[in-house]
This record gives structure tokens, sequence and C-alpha cells, in this order.
């Protein structure tokens, strides 16, 4: 629990937050280490308990943060050196009459790790450079154990390279230590990666340092001392300069697509960028559920991120096919706008489906996503992603689509099974038929053009043969089927049901839909093509899900963490969500995962959509 | 790790050398036995930084066989008057290492021999003891100095990072015994063990001198420099040490002199300019252990001040020294390239 560190902006791990002392410092930051060497910032280190040079004055000022007295040990020092019980560092002593935040290094390897603390120091963090599974194992290691709102420290391991991924990792502080030493070591930083600068022709770079200067030969030609302070001075400029720009990349949401260009640089980086998606559990938690920006899916990484996986996982968990006398599938290729109803080749598709569709389900194929059902096209991310389409497929792109794919066909039994699809669609649909051991029936060739007449006529007959004309009933999908489709996916499986009755109405207009039941509006659309219910419909949720137990208070505006009493740890920034306290009953909309709602002890946990005394 | 082939009659190394005494500087030769090893080392209880026990003899040798390495060692003496240094792979007065009929032997063969002007025995400080040095003493009357690896003034560092064994207070107790004796002392130093920043190193070292100064006529400090097996060489393996840069050595000598004038204060910069020994980028190496090693026999600052050993990379270990303190445990700084 901590009074000094609020968190403000969350992409993923990664985060915009302030700590308070006796100086606002806005991270995540760079530290001044020699600031901190002097004890002169906001930031006091206590010191290494073997330095004995003699430790700083116990600062008993609260505006500042004390670094309690640490061990300095690499990460293979001896487990019970480690691990050696913290007599001469108890904190009770060192912290004698300091009444402000307290900081403490941790060790790679250290078996318990303190609660309490308002900042934490990964011990030895540089020598995780190049070191990809150390450095995401210690990082993981120390959120995992310990409380949201708490800082992390990353130590001299900073470069303007690996800065974005350090963030994204979850660090919230670093310093300019390895871009000094650098610069003492005639070396010159970017973004790019570390050049030598005796093999450097030309500043790439337009920092004052480097305009200043003018060319490489004339900054070897200067005395080291000289060369070093300047270098130094480009490095730690650059460090700043990237600083910014993820911080950017945060407020818009867009630090996965950053990182995953800038990982590239450096084979470790890229590593510790799977790395990270391979632990899961970390980023799921923290990824919000819907977006603003567009989801760029340009790396093979993309495929790996937690919304596309999420929506895959979702898709499978979360979602029935309506009418469940349906038996026919039709599954279709992905088009470059989306939603794809409103593209050209989707309406040609209508059109060559035209009366069938009402008995049938649709399905889209589409990487990075695999498997999009009909009626959650509009759902946050299938409607909001952007892909490189070359007709050339990777071996990864056609097996994650095919496992999408064999999946939901496992799970729902179709009696019929038609697909529209060509080129690497075509090879995933075989792939599974081949797997499944089922006849899917093919009403385009491989690699013919899908949206001829000949192939369109083709695609009706298929359906044609199977299921009966309707065109005289209504030929429209029930809006129903969609809306409680989209429930279940936002809320769990059933959720659309109960949250949308039978006699509930669909108003479509230009922008979105609103539902309504008994005239008394229930929900309505977002931007992401998600469903906010109103306080009306909230009542109609289950009791469980999705809800938030507030204290006794009525909300004017946003809630805070501390008011918060429990959380569902389903809960994902930005789901929407019901509040309830014992004075109020609202609809609203995340800030924070569910289990930082409960464990922080600031920020804001909850954003008003609307609320009512009860 | 596998050993070397060795005779049990010879010594693990000879040289001879000089040293430096209050009045003055004086051929030395140094000798290593090969004795069955440290006792601690034996129970699996190795220093972090001590790589003797590889040389120690896998079978304990006879009592003749350390008599010839004393005798084949002892042959190779410089000409004139000198000062004989007896180390073994641990404690040459600890009776395991060294059986008690030797000892009386090779100290009544070093008093009887005209050459001889000074011994000094090497030690852990528990074999220190009334007995044992009055023991010496009655053999040998010619000047007699016990030197003891006490490493650092601070327990916590010589527990936590070297492994020693034993404290301050021990060291403190072996001194004043052996004082009782009219033996001196000489105290052994480390700079730089494992898990030290280089600041907090030289730190220590200053402080260590000034708190041995009081217990012993001679202080020399250790270079650290990883040895093969050691604990030390596996985190170097890792990155996670590096020895200590030669202007580190020369930043202790010059402060640690400076506070304590009339200390004879010495370093052997072994392995100086490997990247197993202390160095600063290679260009300057050699000039800087030149200006250790003559330090070490005038005790003359200047040399430690002479213009001629500046080198750039001083302003890197600079603020290596000023940063590693708030690295947290990584050593800044590992690769330093001097510049053409």
């Amino acid at each position: 629990m901590t009074r000094y560190f609020e968190v403000t902006d969350r992409d993923c791990a990664a985060r915009i937050g302030r700590l308070m002392l006796d100086k606002r410092i806005r991270t995540p930051a760079i530290l001044n280490s020699e600031l901190l060497v002097k004890h002169q910032g906001s930031i006091i280190d206590c010191g290494c308990v073997w330095d004995r040079g003699g430790s700083p004055e116990r600062s008993a000022d609260p505006g500042k943060l004390l670094i309690l007295p640490h061990r300095s040990l690499p990460p293979h020092a001896p487990p019970e050196i480690v691990n050696r019980p913290a007599q001469p560092l108890s904190p009770a002593s060192q912290l004698s009459g300091h009444d402000g935040a307290v900081g403490e290094v941790i060790h790679p390897a250290q078996a318990d790790i303190p609660g309490g603390r308002d900042l934490y120091v990964i011990g030895a963090a540089a020598l995780f450079e190049n070191q990809a599974r150390a450095l995401v194992d210690a990082v993981l290691r120390l959120k995992n154990n310990t409380l949201p709102d708490t800082a992390v420290y990353a130590p001299a391991l900073a470069t303007p390279e690996n800065l974005a991924v350090l963030i994204y990792l979850g660090i919230d502080l670093v310093d300019d230590t390895a871009c000094t030493i650098r610069g003492y070591q005639d070396l010159y930083l970017t973004r790019e990666g570390t050049r030598s600068i005796d093999r450097l022709r030309e500043f790439p770079c337009s920092c004052a340092v480097c305009t200043g200067v003018g060319i490489p030969e004339e900054l070897r030609s200067l005395p080291r001392s000289e060369r070093a302070g300047l270098l130094a001075d480009h490095n730690t400029t650059r460090l700043s300069e990237e600083l910014s720009t993820v911080r950017e990349c945060i407020r818009d949401g867009i630090l996965r697509e950053y990182v995953e260009k800038q990982c590239r640089s450096q084979p470790y980086l890229t590593a510790v960028l799977r790395l990270l998606d391979s632990e899961h559990t970390y980023l799921e938690e923290r990824t919000p559920t819907v977006r603003k920006s567009v989801l760029v899916a340009n790396t093979a990484e993309s495929q790996n991120r937690v919304e596309v996986t999420r929506f895959a996982e979702r898709v499978l968990s979360r979602f029935t096919p309506p009418d469940a006398d349906t038996d026919t599938l039709v599954i279709l290729p992905c088009s470059a706008k989306k939603p794809y109803s409103l593209s050209q080749s989707h309406a040609r598709f209508f059109d060559a489906l035209k009366g069938y569709r009402q008995q049938i389900h649709e399905i889209i194929l589409t990487s990075p996503l695999g498997v999009v059902p009909r009626e959650l096209e509009t759902v946050y991310p299938a409607a909001h992603y952007d892909i490189a389409v070359t007709g050339e497929w990777s071996l990864d792109e056609t097996a994650w689509v095919a496992s999408c794919l064999r999946t939901y066909l496992a799970k729902h039994a179709y009696k019929n099974v038609i697909a529209h699809v060509s080129g690497g669609f075509f090879d995933v649909c075989r792939m599974v038929e081949r797997d499944l051991g089922i006849e899917i029936v093919y009403s385009a060739a491989a690699t013919g053009s899908l949206l001829s007449n000949d192939s369109l006529a083709m695609l009706r007959e298929s359906v044609a043969g199977i299921v009966s004309s309707q065109s005289r009933e209504r030929s429209r999908r029930s809006p129903l089927a969609t809306v409680r489709a989209i429930a279940d996916y936002q809320f769990g499986l059933g959720v659309g049901e109960q949250l949308i009755p039978d006699r509930a109405r669909v108003k479509s207009g230009k922008s979105g839909f609103r539902i309504f039941a008994d005239r008394e509006q229930i929900a309505s659309s977002t931007r992401y093509g998600t469903i906010a219910p109103t306080l009306a419909g909230a009542a109609n949720m289950p009791p469980d899900i999705y809800r938030v137990e507030i204290d006794d208070f009525l909300p004017k505006g946003s809630i805070l963490a501390p008011g918060v009493v429990s959380a569902d740890p389903q809960i994902r920034p930005m789901d929407e969500m019901i509040v309830c306290g014992s004075m109020a009953f609202g609809v609203e909309r995340a800030m924070m995962s569910g289990r930082e709602m409960v464990e922080s002890s600031r920020g804001v946990a909850v954003d008003p959509r609307a609320v009512k005394g009860e | 790790m596998k050993k070397k082939i060795y005779s049990p009659d010879k010594p693990v190394a000879v040289w001879t050398s000089t040293d430096r005494l209050p009045d003055g500087v004086i051929p030395s030769l140094t000798m290593i036995l090969r004795t069955y090893g440290c006792y601690r080392s034996r129970g699996g209880d190795e220093c972090t930084m001590c790589g003797f026990a590889s040389d120690s003899a896998t079978v304990p040798p006879s009592p003749e066989n350390l008599v010839a390495q004393f005798r084949d060692a002892l042959a190779r003496r410089p000409d004139g008057k000198f000062m004989v240094k007896i180390f073994t792979s641990g404690s040459f007065l600890d009776a395991s290492e060294v059986p008690l009929e030797v000892r009386s032997m090779i100290l009544e063969e070093l008093d009887s021999d005209p050459d001889v002007s000074k011994v000094l025995i090497e030690t852990r400080p528990e074999f220190v003891t009334q007995k044992t040095v009055a023991a010496c003493k009655e053999i040998i009357l010619k000047d007699f100095e016990i030197a003891i690896g006490v490493e650092t003034s601070s327990d916590e560092i010589r527990d936590a990072c070297i492994n020693k064994g034993f404290s301050f207070e021990d060291f403190i107790r072996a001194s004043e015994i052996a004082h009782q004796h009219d033996a001196t002392v000489k105290a052994y130093l480390l700079l730089k063990p494992p898990f030290l920043s280089e600041g907090a190193a030289i730190r220590d070292m200053v402080r260590s001198v000034r708190d041995v100064s009081g217990y012993s006529e001679t202080v020399s400090i250790n270079l650290c420099n990883v040895q093969r097996g050691t604990f030390v060489a596996k985190l170097q393996r890792r990155g996670e040490y590096r020895p200590p840069w030669l202007w580190s050595a020369i930043s202790v000598l010059r402060d640690a002199k400076r506070a304590n004038p009339d200390l004879i204060i010495t370093s052997d910069p072994v392995g100086a300019g490997s990247r197993y020994g202390p160095h600063n980028c290679g260009r300057c190496d050699r000039a800087a252990a030149g200006a250790v090693n003559r330090f070490s026999l005038t005790q003359d600052i200047s040399d430690l001040e002479n213009p001629e050993i500046v080198c750039d990379c001083a302003h890197l270990w600079q603020k290596v020294v000023e940063l590693e303190d708030v690295s947290y445990g990584a050593p800044l700084a590992r690769r330093v390239k001097a510049r053409p």
C-alpha cells in the first residue's frame, strides 16, 4: 500500500504515474544517478551495508524516498548470502524518524519480497542486458509478488535502444548510468543501437551536442575528458527523447506496436517480447479489452498479443452460434474494410446468399484473429485491426488460423460446412478438414477469384442445395442474436439472454445501436462495438460478475481505488461493469483490472457513466 | 578441477624479489610449499577468491617431502643477505599442514643460515597461540614476522564476501600474541573482494589500513585477481565480477599512505594488465603497475603521482567509482578498450 505512487495511465504492463515526493516525479522517469550518488535528489539511497564511506544522514524529511540499506549482490551470489536475515538491515531501526516513502533493493533470487514498500529496486539489473530470460523472470517475479501501485526501478540498464521494452515490461524508473558510462567508453547511443565513435561518419542526430560538434571527426579529436562528457550528454538526451516517445505511446495505447518495431534492433529485445508473450497471464490481466487505436498486426509477434489471443479464447469459450437448430456454416474470407459487412466483397457474398442467411451461420477467417463469427464482427478488435496483406501466408499464420478454426469446428458440430475461400484460407480449411475428418464443401476454386460470377453462383448453389430459401419471410437476421452474442463476448456465456430479454428491440442508427425493453433503454453500443448497459439494463445482469462493490458512499465522479471493497477479478481495464454499494448503483467503465482495484490504495479505479443513489 | 602433475619434493613456486623493510629494501626469497592445504578448504569451506586450494597436494606430503621442498627452494637464494618468506596453501603454523618437526627443522636451518636476515611465515590467526609463537621464537632469534591475511577490518565483508571464517578480533588477538613474543606482524588486505563496488572497495581498503595500523608493522594490499576454479572466477565468467582497476590500487595506496605516513604499505600487483588481474585499459597497465611496484619499495607518494602514468581511461574509472554505488550489485564497464 502506498501513499506516494499513483498510476494514471496504463497500456498493458506499461504505465504513466507520479511519485509524490518533495518534488513530483512523473513516471516512467529517468533518475539522475549523480544526484542519487550525492544524496541530493528526492530519492535518497542509504547505501550498501558494505560501503564504509559512511551512509548519508538518515533524512527524516518526509518528502524524500529512502532506499533502505542493502547488500549489493550480483545475480549469482550464494543464496545463503542473498537470503541472509536482514538483521543489520532491520527496517525498523533504519526508518526511525522517517515518515515518508520507502524503497528496497530486491535481489533477483531473493526468497521473500517484503511488502509495504513504495518502490522496489531490481538488484544488479544492469547484468540483464542481453539476458532476456533473466530479465523477464526478474521483473515478473517482482511484479507478481508486490502490489500493483508500487514503482519498480531498474538501475543502470536503460539505453535509448532498450527503454521501450523495459517500460513495456512494467518498469517505472530507470537512470542515466548506462548512458553516461557508455559516453565515457566512447560509445554513441541511439534508438537503433550502439556505435563506437571511431566508426561513425556522420551524426544521425541533431541534438545540441551533435549539431554543436558538427562531425564525428571533430568529436574524436577532442580530449577524452571533454569528449566523454559530450557523449554522455548526447546519450542521455536520446534516452529522454525516447522516454517522451514511449510516454506518448502509452497515452495513445500504441506501445505494443512501438515495441514490436523497436525490439528488432537486438535479438535479446525481441526475445524479451516473445518471452513476455509466453507469460500470458501477466500481460492479459493488464491489457485493456478495447483500445481507441487501430491494432496494427505487422509482425510475427502480433498474433501472440493479448488482444488476439483473448479474442480467440473468448470466441471459443463465450460464443455460441444462435439458433441451435441451424446446422449449416459458411466460411468466408476477411476483407480490408472493417467491419467486413461494409466491404464490397461481403456485400456481394450477401447478394449471393440472399434468402438463405437466416438459416446459416457465417464465420470469417482472418489473420491474426483466426475465426470471427459474423455476430462479433463489430467488436474490438475485429473491426479495429490492420495487417499487411500479400496473399503469401507464413506457416505461423496458417497454423494459428487453422488452430482457431479447428477448435471452433470441434466445439460446434455442423452438419454442413461450406467454405468460400481461396489461397491461404483454402489451405487452412483443407488442413482442418483432414485433422477433424470432416467434409467441407468448397464453393470456389482454390486459386480462382471468389467474386467472379461463377464463384458466387457456386456459393449460392452450394447453400441452396442444403437449405431452402426463405425469401418471403424476414430475410434479415434477428438483431437480438447479434447483440446477445456481443454481451456474451463481453460478460460471459449466457449473459446476453439475461441482459436482453426476448421482447427487447434493437434500434440501429448511424453511430451504432440502442436496445430497448418495454420502452426503456437497457443498453447502447460503444465506439468499440461493445455494449454499455444502462442502469435499467444493469439490473438484469447476473449479480456476481463484472461487479465492483464500493464503500458506503454515493460517488460523484470517478471512483478511486481505496473506495473499492471488492471487484470481480476478471475485470480488465476498459471493461463495462457495474458498481454497487449500500448507497449507490451504477454502470461504469473500469480504468484498471479488478485485482488492481482491490490491491491499490491510489488511483482512479472506475470512470463514471451513470450512477444513482440507492 | 583437474590438478596438475607435481613432484612432492618440489615447492609450488619459488621466486626472488625485493622487499621493503622499515629501514630500507632487501632481497627476498619467496617460497610456496605444497602442503596438504588449508584445513578450511579441505573441509569444503573455501574463500571466494582463493586459488591455492588447487595448488595443494592430493595426498598429504611426508615430512621428508616438505623438508625437501624447503631445501629446494632455499637453494635458489639471491646473493648476499636476504629475507625468506614462507607460504603454504594455508597456514605455516597449522601442524596438520606442516608437522611440528618439519616446522622446527625449517626454522632451525633458517636461524643458522648466516645469509638469512629475516623470516616471514604466513598463517591464519587461530594458529597464532602463546605456545606456537613461543616455540618458534625459541628456535629463531632473527627478525621473525607473522603474516596474516586479515583481508579487511570489516567482519561483514570478510564473512559475506570472502568467507574467511575469522573475525577482526581474532586478528587483533593474534597480533597481540605475536608482539608479546617480539615477532612483528604483516597484515595482508584484499582490494575488491567480490560483491563490492569499485568505490566501496577503495573505501574499505583505506579504512582497513587505518584499522590494522595499530596491530601490524607492515600492510600489504593484495589486488584481487581471478584464480582458476574459484567462486570469483565463476562470477567473472558470467560478467558479475571485475578485478580492481589499477587506478583504484594507486588511489588506495596514496590515501592510505597519506593517512598513515609511518606505516609500510606495499602492494604486489599480481597479474596486472590481464583481464584476470587488476587492470585498466590495457594501454596504461604496465605503467600503472610499475608505479605500484615502485611505491612499494620507496614508500614515496610522488611515485604514485607521476604524470607519466596518466591515461585517458582514468576518466572512465572515475565515473565507474562514482556510479557503481548505484548499480546495486552490477559491475559497470567490464570491458575497457583503449583508443589508439
